[in-house]
């Protein structure tokens, strides 16, 4: 049912449409402001790998450390492949002579 | 940016544009910023949050452009991103509870008598102290019918709400406001 509400409601609609913002002040130099903002958005956006170089320091000095750690460790010379086939292939021979075999 | 750009079409522009020149795309937004300013006004609560409404809509046409197919006109296209993107701020100030009614805009009303004017311009602020109250989905349809002198179908369009769902929208907004009113002036 239409009445006086709607009648004040369609009045203050009408002069609503009859006033304008005015947002000329805001709409200056608004176009290089939005094309410097996409450009700063592009920039901030590249892909995984033109980071990833920077990594590169941080391996090296991972290869560093693993290496000089294992050199560290590994000093006593008994510990190298060869002599221990060797130990292994004379204790395997003592024990075979006590055996008798 | 020279007059021959100025000439341009709208799908030459966006043809530049998507090609890399940033200047074609400053060119499409000083053709519409006018239009997007003014639909944008009518729902920003100050001038720094009509700021922000209007450079996210053209981003999100910027980086959408090319889902833009000439089919349309372009303007209509960004009048729906426009649309979208006002919905979602209104949706965002419900959630953080900021109410202000006012805004820090100058209007400039079309009626040259002083009466005339001050009359428009009492309308108008009680009008969106009203509409500060309505839910977002219902300020849309209000403005966009009401204010904006769109059809239920252009609604419909522009919002992706069915035309029934918009009708259903617009009469509960108008039963909230003319509720308000009454309540204000009974008060």
């Amino acid at each position: 049912m239409y009445d006086n509400t709607d009648e004040k409601l369609d009045r203050l609609f009408a002069a609503a449409r009859s006033v304008s913002p005015d947002t000329s002040a805001r709409e200056d130099f608004f176009e290089t402001r939005v094309v410097a903002r996409i450009r700063e958005r592009r920039e901030s956006r590249q892909p995984w790998f033109s980071w990833a170089w920077r990594l590169a320091p941080v391996f090296v000095v991972a290869v560093i450390v693993l290496g000089s750690a294992s050199l560290l460790l590994d000093r006593d010379g008994s510990a190298d492949i060869f002599s221990a086939i060797a130990n292994g292939h004379d204790e395997y021979q003592v024990v075979a002579y006590l055996e008798g075999e | 940016m020279g007059d021959g750009m100025n000439e341009m079409t709208d799908e030459a522009i966006i043809k530049a544009t998507l090609a890399g020149d940033d200047d074609a795309f400053a060119l499409l937004v000083a053709r519409y910023k006018r239009r997007v300013f003014s639909l944008s006004a009518r729902f920003a609560r100050d001038g720094d949050e009509l700021e922000d409404i209007c450079q996210e809509v053209f981003i999100k046409a910027y980086e959408n452009l090319k889902g833009f197919r000439n089919d349309a006109p372009f303007e209509n296209w960004l009048t729906r991103i426009t649309v979208h993107t006002c919905y979602d701020t209104l949706r965002r100030n419900r959630r953080s509870k900021n109410h202000t009614p006012l805004q820090d805009l100058t209007y400039e009303v079309k009626d040259t008598t002083l009466e005339a004017r001050q009359e428009a311009r009492e309308a108008h602020e009680l009008l969106t102290w009203a509409m500060a109250k309505l839910s977002p989905d219902e300020r849309v349809v209000v403005t966009l019918l009401e204010l904006e002198e769109k059809s239920v179908r252009e609604v419909a369009d522009l919002t992706s709400w069915s035309e029934g769902n918009v009708r259903v929208r617009a009469h509960r907004a108008r039963k909230a406001l003319k509720r308000i009113l009454e309540e204000s002036h009974v008060r």
